[in-house]
């Protein structure tokens, strides 16, 4: 079986055996194949292959269809969505690098000289310089002030007792987020990076209703 | 240069998909019995043994969990042969992971002529399946698109991530490569 020299003709072969083509391109293509035995002959293959590669696998199509879930439509996720999301994760990561420089900066106590040190050579981790919250009701406000500049590096006394606990240099009392340092903040600035979160709409907040409240009028006592 | 026979499916399709977005779950079983049997001959051809009813059934829930990013820019018919594809090339990946190789069924398959098959017919069948089986795996999922389902090489194409031009040579290689077994 030899190939028709016309590929554009042998091209629209399958669609004619598909019934794809308009009246137009049919009339051309079959116009071709009248003087063309090369053709007529690929178009009886084609025809051929067609009925014997249409083999269709068995198929349950009740369990199929029965598969197909119910229609949903899509939730969509608004701005204020993802700016939520952005600064929930941006605190989340803020305060877990904190608790984990807390916790890196703990001393290493150990067990068995614990019991005879006493208790005062400990020296007691530096806390943390983050705002506390002052305002918690039925607690006493407590205000750690935040230096300007970043807090000189004290250096430990050496201890020369009982090896009672072993504190890390200051170098890793710092609090590092993203990089920084929020010592390297001044109260200014971070009060104005609070200020800039809570002004997102992400963030929750309360607002306070301002709209005066209309007196209520007395009733009259009914007759 | 083609009719719009093609263009009637493709609104009937989308006909169906909106009534099925209205909760009209019958529409489903309609585009189920529609498709089911193409995707499953798609699913033969390019690989699918034994599975053919998971890959088939997979297909449709993928396709129908996913239609609100089918914009019908090509047919449903197409794009659903494009879930099946990705679906097995995953399956057979996780299954060369494992080791495993599949028999072939060919008893899974049942024709619509049976009943008239002749002993002639059926050799002539056997035959023509065994030169398709020879083709290359690229060769024989273009020539089946092209063949069995009548699809363009445009259409060719998006399904089998390639490009029309490709499409159309794998298309004459296989076309060569059939007859020449065939003459033998």
């Amino acid at each position: 079986m030899n190939d028709c020299p016309n590929a554009d003709v042998r091209d629209l072969l399958p669609d004619l055996v598909h019934g794809r083509l308009d009246a137009e391109t049919r009339a051309t293509v079959e116009a071709h194949m009248a003087g063309c035995a090369d053709c007529r002959a690929e178009l009886a293959l084609l025809r051929d292959l067609r009925g014997s590669l249409r083999r269709t696998p068995r198929l349950d199509l009740a369990a199929i269809a029965a598969a197909v879930p119910a229609y949903r439509a899509p939730v969509r996720r608004s701005w204020v969505g993802w700016r939520t999301a952005a600064a929930i994760t941006m605190l989340v990561a803020g305060g877990s690098s904190v608790a984990l420089l807390q916790r890196n900066v703990a001393p290493h106590v150990d067990s068995d000289s614990v019991a005879s040190a006493p208790v005062s050579s400990v020296p007691a981790p530096v806390s943390a310089p983050v705002a506390t919250p002052s305002t918690i009701p039925g607690s006493a406000p407590v205000q750690t002030p935040l230096p300007e500049k970043p807090a000189p590096v004290v250096s430990q006394p050496p201890v020369t007792a009982a090896p009672v606990a072993r504190v890390p240099d200051s170098g890793g009392r710092e609090l590092a987020m993203g990089g920084g340092s929020l010592n390297d903040f001044s109260d200014r600035e971070l009060t104005s990076l609070l200020k800039d979160i809570e002004s997102l709409d992400a963030v929750p907040s309360v607002e306070v209703d301002n709209t005066p409240i209309a007196p209520i009028a007395p009733r009259r006592a009914t007759p | 240069m083609t009719d719009d026979a093609g263009d009637d499916d493709e609104r009937t399709d989308l006909d169906l998909i909106t009534r099925w977005k209205d909760g009209d779950q019958r529409a489903a079983t309609l585009l189920v019995e529609r498709h089911a049997g193409a995707v499953a001959r798609f699913a033969s051809s390019v690989g699918a043994r034994g599975d053919v009813q998971d890959v088939v059934q997979d297909t449709f829930v993928r396709a129908f969990a996913s239609l609100d990013s089918f914009r019908g820019d090509s047919s449903l018919r197409t794009w659903l042969f494009t879930i099946a594809r990705r679906l097995l090339l995953d399956l057979r990946r996780s299954e060369r992971r494992r080791g495993e190789q599949v028999e072939v069924q060919d008893s899974d398959a049942v024709t619509e002529y049976d009943s008239l098959d002749s002993v002639v017919a059926e050799e002539t069948r056997k035959r023509m399946h065994d030169a398709v089986g020879r083709l290359s795996k690229t060769q024989r999922e273009v020539f089946m698109l092209r063949v069995s389902e009548g699809l363009s090489y445009k259409q060719i194409a998006g399904v089998a991530g390639t490009t029309e031009g490709a499409a159309r040579v794998h298309y004459h290689n296989a076309m060569r490569a059939i007859k020449e077994f065939l003459d033998e």
